[in-house]
């Protein structure tokens, strides 16, 4: 287990990415909102935020772009939740 | 306790619960089967003890639209929505869902809230809007699964994949007036049947009867459905409903908030401004380790937060439960502990939602 | 006049596309089932998904075209004019004998002259905006390979542009066959051209929609791969055809267009829509699923239509084996064009008792037991061929071909329908809906204002008509806002105005029954530049795959058809400046012809940035100074913007729900001349004879006119030819005025604009020309000057021209 200090650290780091990819998706997708309204676990398809799969493909280039990480367009998964999208993000990146 | 005709007809003794004063079966075989079916197969569930309460009149809009969070002055006939209903206090009274007619608004509500509502909307009533409470003559049964399309297309006589996420058709069935909805709460393609009450029982048997070698139709209780629920992170009005604020709930997605106004929108505005000190967050341990709702979450000897629900998911393997926690620990992706009743720490794994991954995910309608 | 639905012969073809550059070289690749998809080597695919493509090779323009003629157009050009060559030949048609007021033209082509205009845009980046080639900017505009063709083939008659993406050539066979019908000329030029582009393979890239190998359609679908080419048609009554002993290839028995309402680029998945215009098509030819011996599917081989068009392909025709084929596994997706190489190939079908196969079938992954000819053809006699189209924005073409029947009657003629507007909207500079237009033209006021977006001192003129700032939250659903570009949008909030000011409701019952025409001069010119630059400047790999949809010229008709749930034929008209009109004459057919009884007229039209640059580039186009139409010392032209809607109803539509009818729609005038593209007749000859055409059409005489609405912008060259062809007819006795005086040029936009001021004619008021003293000298008109004059008048005459010589006029009544 972590110390009390060391899970704060580890879950302000884990809040910055968050936030992080929240602002991405609404410069780059143009929302009109503040991107502190994204919960970290509403869908972005459908219900949540509303994307749709031409979003989907526009996602795939900025994150690409801006974290190096390439989505394939078989993962629905990543487009769950901005968490999701951070965990894919986590995996894959390279240090 | 009062039973729905079409829950009277189905629930014999099955274990049932009591919510807002009506019967509703927990589960008619066990609950990991039936869980098994919603995410396999096609779960039909009695929603017949929900509210349904149709709002007509000139100002049934208007009227509707200062009562909800989410801005429905383009609501498309034939088309539904998620919304909440705040107090005056911005405190969330339900998430109902409307349904949009050419002259009127059905308003779907919790079942727990069902009363709640209706008294509500009432005493808000204004001239030119007529209320009424249909839910003792409307039935509603809810198809859920990745192949509930499949007995979807059954019903009508267009290709139900025509019919797109969160629209309603209403069709002639038997003779019968019936609504056709594509709304779902479990991430797998999900339908609502809106029919009489008197009829209802007879859709429930032709329903169950689409069944066939390659996939089950099943009645699922409100446990299952409340697993898979869950699994998803769909709110919960009877888990997430109580003491907390949105906010802290994350239902910020059902307001819209560049709405000029609504009940509650200054009491919400100004919570938002004071700051969120706790959020809720779904999490997984064990199933073997012991841990119940209203049980603490610690970091070290610092309390953290506490267990909302907590249930076993068979896709995990695992406990899945949501927890509210202090902001500055609300996050996915870390390791707190629970501290159980028998003063046991059990390690629980902050999580990710959807916690499973439904299969209609990767399924087309064909 | 009345209307006759006659009988429509085709008697030429003409194709050039991958499989062959003629249509003895095209045939004998279909029938041997030989693929013309291979490496592109025109354009350079490195960073897209795919090397494949259906190129046209072996193809040298300098075999087919002197250093003359190849100045005034680029590879659509070339392609759009090789085709309509063999296509006249092929009917052994003399066209010099014919009345060249006659003979008409359509084309469809979702992206014109976008060569040129991408090879502007790279110079323009990398070189400086002062390093272009202006002579580009002559062949970019979206209907200039349908001038080229025009000039080629010397014709006079009407002369239009449909873009509606990939529908566009079905689509622009229709509207031919509407001109014919309606009685406005005997021959049609119809078809569709496109290149190979790189916003095509960028953007189509960017939605992961191309296929990295030939694509495999209604089999394996892993994707399209994009064609290029022409296919034309000639369309004659049945009886001329007959009568001058022509060779009847097959007829055109109907064709019908619909909406989907269901996304900006996908299909509706269970083909609802295409059920619509399949259903459509037949219903107006009289004929069943029964009759149906072939159809040419749409089958671009991506895994969304594939998955959607059998659907709607076994709901109509039930359960019998009516073989299906793709014919674009052969050629690859033409977009603009496809509908028109498959009309060749259907006809071709008919007349050579052959059914074209799918080639790259893959018979593991056949699905939906459909019989989609896999990969070889077969002989077959061919009575009923239907043929398929469907684009972005949810719009579908369905048309239908028929073989020569001998015995079949002619219908007799019906009586014209009378047509009435029922409602308006409106933006343009400094007004915000109709009270404000209103106010500005009955007023001293002008639209133009100082430029604030941008800096326009690169540019030498600081002015332009612009729309103040929208509360478009208000009137557009904020989900689908996101999506709009400025086009869209504007194109939107003024159909919202004018249903409102109609009181017509869209509702389940009549949204099938609705049709929209979306015109536009400018199309999304910023959208187009915003995407390319991205592309120029970062390689393809940045592309904005959420911009890409919004690029096409129908973009805007798409998002009104979702906003509004209209499921009607839609179409789109790229035209230049004649859009508006040309748009309210299609609007006018599809009424007179049965295709709906209700259609929304939209014109869009931009002033951004590029568009100032661009202009900016050709010489002595722009003013430096101020607006002054007709004025001797006019220094050229300002821009504007501005979106029209027009509610357009039939007589019986509008009394059924007892609407307020505005005015009625009494007479059009539609010629062309082939000076050269980007020039006019100087003689004005062309554009005198619009007038005429429009006066007869309404069965008025020039001293019915009380008011014209001019279409001048301050055009040194320009005003004058309009001046002298308004007073070859009229002389100096009807007041003129000249409605871009108060809001620049609006292009596309400009006919509805004077449209508005010919209502406010009727209404008593005709706007004066601003900033206009001292008038060109040597061409005496009643110009409107100084102050609004009242006038008392039944009728007003609007004038519109495009650059290129293209001339659409409208008698405009008042409703009696």
């Amino acid at each position: 287990m972590l110390t009390y200090q060391e899970t704060k650290e580890k879950a302000e780091k884990r809040r910055e990415l968050t936030q992080r990819i929240k602002a991405i998706i609404v410069e780059r997708l143009n929302l009109d909102m503040d991107p502190n309204l994204i919960t970290d676990d509403q869908p972005l398809f459908g219900r949540g935020l509303g994307l749709d799969s031409i979003d989907a493909l526009e996602l795939f280039v900025v994150i690409e772009d801006e974290f190096g990480v390439t989505i394939y367009d078989d993962n629905m998964e990543v487009f769950g939740s901005v968490n999701k999208l951070a965990d894919y993000i986590l995996e894959n990146i390279e240090e | 306790m009062k039973t729905t005709l079409l829950t009277k007809n189905i629930m014999n003794d099955h274990a049932h619960r009591v919510a807002d004063g009506y019967a509703v079966v927990s589960a008619y075989t066990n609950v990991n089967e039936e869980y098994r079916v919603l995410r396999g197969g096609v779960g039909l569930i009695d929603l017949s003890a929900v509210g349904k309460i149709k709002v007509t009149g000139e100002q049934h809009v208007e009227f509707i639209n200062e009562l909800v969070t989410k801005e429905i002055e383009f609501l498309d006939i034939e088309k539904s929505l998620y919304t909440l209903l705040l107090d005056d206090n911005g405190q969330v009274i339900d998430l109902v869902n409307l349904y949009k007619q050419e002259d009127a608004i059905l308003i779907e509500t919790s079942v727990t809230k069902r009363s709640e509502v209706l008294a509500w909307l009432n005493e808000r009533k204004v001239d030119g809007v007529e209320i009424a409470d249909l839910s003792e003559m409307l039935a509603m049964i809810g198809l859920e699964g990745p192949y509930a399309w499949k007995v979807g297309q059954r019903l009508i006589d267009f290709e139900i994949s025509s019919l797109p996420f969160q629209a309603f058709v209403e069709i002639e069935w038997n003779g019968h007036h019936v609504f056709f909805a594509r709304t779902g709460v479990t991430g797998e393609y999900g339908y609502k049947v809106i029919v009489r009450m008197d009829v209802a029982h007879q859709m429930w048997e032709a329903l169950l009867g689409y069944a066939d070698e390659d996939m089950n139709v099943q009645a699922v209780g409100m446990d299952a459905l409340e697993i898979a629920m869950m699994e998803v992170r769909q709110p919960n009005m009877a888990v997430e409903g109580n003491d907390l604020t949105l906010y802290e709930a994350c239902l910020e997605w059902l307001v819209s908030f560049d709405k000029e106004d609504f009940i509650g929108f200054d009491a919400i505005h100004s919570m938002r401004e004071q700051g969120v000190k706790q959020r809720v967050v779904g999490f997984v341990t064990n199933p073997d380790h012991v841990l119940d709702a209203n049980d603490a979450i610690v970091v070290e000897d610092t309390n953290v937060g506490k267990v909302l629900q907590i249930c076993y998911s068979p896709t995990l393997d695992k406990k899945l439960g949501l927890a509210v926690i202090h902001e500055e620990f609300a996050v996915s992706g870390i390791e707190l502990e629970g501290l159980n009743q028998n003063g046991e720490r059990v390690l629980v794994q902050t999580q990710s939602s959807p916690y499973t991954f439904p299969k209609s995910w990767s399924i087309k309608i064909i | 006049m009345s209307i006759q639905k006659a009988r429509i012969a085709v008697t030429g073809v003409g194709i050039i596309c991958a499989n062959g550059n003629d249509v003895e070289e095209f045939w004998e690749h279909v029938v041997a089932g030989k693929s013309g998809i291979k490496p592109v080597t025109s354009l350079d695919l490195s960073q897209i998904n795919t090397k494949f493509g259906g190129e046209v090779s072996h193809f040298n323009p300098e075999d087919h075209f002197t250093d003359e003629e190849l100045k005034q157009m680029d590879r659509a050009g070339q392609f759009a004019v090789l085709a309509a060559r063999e296509a006249v030949q092929f009917a052994n048609m003399n066209l010099s004998e014919l009345d060249p007021y006659r003979v008409g033209i359509v084309l469809g082509t979702s992206l014109g002259g976008m060569r040129s205009g991408e090879i502007f845009h790279k110079q323009w980046i990398e070189n400086g905006l002062d390093q272009t080639d202006v002579s580009l900017l002559y062949k970019y505009p979206v209907h200039t390979p349908c001038d080229n063709i025009a000039h080629a083939l010397g014709i006079k008659g009407p002369k239009s542009v449909i873009s509606n993406a990939c529908a566009a050539g079905t689509n622009s066979i229709g509207y031919a066959t509407d001109i014919i019908r309606t009685g406005k000329a005997d021959v049609m030029i119809a078809g569709g051209v496109d290149p190979l582009t790189f916003l095509s393979f960028s953007g189509f890239n960017s939605l992961q929609a191309l296929s990295s190998e030939p694509c495999a359609p209604y089999s394996q679908s892993h994707g399209l791969n994009i064609g290029e080419g022409a296919g034309i048609l000639i369309l004659e009554r049945m009886e001329d055809a007959c009568a001058r002993g022509a060779t009847i290839l097959a007829e055109i028995l109907d064709y019908d267009l619909s909406a989907d309402s269901y996304h900006q680029t996908a299909p509706d998945p269970g083909g609802a829509g295409a059920i619509r215009s399949m259903k459509g098509a037949l219903n107006k030819a009289g004929l069943t699923e029964q009759d149906l011996s072939y159809i040419n599917g749409h089958g671009t081989g991506t895994p969304t239509n594939d998955a959607s068009e059998p659907k709607a392909l076994r709901s109509i025709i039930k359960e019998q084996a009516v073989p299906i084929s793709s014919t674009k596994s052969m050629l690859g997706h033409t977009l603009g064009a496809a509908g028109a190489v498959e009309a060749v190939t259907s006809v071709l079908a008919i007349h050579r008792s052959f059914i074209p196969p799918t080639v790259n079938f893959d018979e593991e992954s056949r699905k939906f037991g459909l019989d989609f000819v896999p990969n070889q053809g077969r002989k077959g006699e061919l009575n009923t061929v239907l043929s398929n189209s469907f684009a972005f924005g949810g719009n579908n073409a369905t048309a239908l071909f028929g073989k020569h029947d001998d015995q079949k009657p002619t219908p007799a003629p019906t009586p014209r329908k009378k047509v009435y507007l029922t409602g308006v909207g409106v933006l343009a500079g400094n007004v915000a809906n109709m009270e404000q237009f209103d106010q500005l033209v009955k007023g001293e006021g002008s639209g133009i204002s100082e430029v604030q977006r941008f800096d326009t001192k690169p540019y030498g003129q600081s002015e332009a008509g612009q729309i103040p700032d929208i509360p478009y939250k208000k009137m557009i659903n904020p989900s689908m806002l996101r999506r709009m570009d400025a086009l869209s949008k504007q194109a939107v909030a003024v159909t919202k105005m004018a249903l409102d000011h109609a009181k017509l409701k869209i509702t389940r019952d009549n949204s099938e029954k609705v049709g929209v025409i979306f015109a536009t001069g400018t199309g999304p010119t910023e959208t187009v530049e915003s995407f390319n630059r991205v592309v120029i400047r970062e390689g393809a790999k940045m592309a904005n795959a959420q911009l890409f949809p919004n690029t096409v010229m129908n973009a805007a008709a798409g998002h009104i058809g979702l906003h509004f749930k209209i499921k009607g034929p839609t179409s789109t008209i790229t035209a230049g400046g004649v859009s508006a009109i040309s748009a309210l004459y299609y609007a006018y057919s599809l009424i007179q012809l049965g295709g709906c009884d209700t259609v929304i007229v939209v014109t869009s039209d931009e002033f951004n940035e590029p568009l100032l640059a661009g202009h900016g580039r050709i010489p002595n186009f722009l003013s430096k100074t101020k607006s002054r139409p007709f004025a001797s010392d006019r220094d050229g032209v300002v821009l504007g913007e501005g979106s029209v809607a027009m509610i357009v109803e039939s007589e019986e539509a509008a009394k059924a729900r007892n609407a307020r009818i505005l005015a009625e729609c009494k007479g059009f005038g539609m010629t062309s001349d082939h000076h050269k593209i980007a020039g006019l007749n100087p003689e004005g000859t062309e554009w005198t004879k619009s007038f005429e055409l429009a006066l007869s059409d309404a069965g008025l005489t020039t001293e019915d006119i009380g008011y014209i609405s001019a279409a001048a912008n301050g055009h040194h060259v320009f005003d004058p030819i309009e001046a002298k062809a308004i007073h070859q007819l009229f002389q100096d006795k009807v007041p003129v005025s000249a409605p871009g005086s108060i809001f620049g040029e609006t292009h596309g936009t400009a006919g509805s604009i004077g449209l508005l001021t010919a209502l406010s004619a009727l209404d008593g008021t005709i706007p004066f020309i601003r900033n206009l003293e001292n008038p060109i000298s040597d061409v005496g008109l009643d110009y409107v000057m100084g102050e609004p004059r009242k006038v008392q008048t039944d009728n007003a005459l609007i004038s519109s021209y495009a650059y290129g010589g293209n001339y659409h006029s409208l008698v405009l009544g008042r409703y009696e």
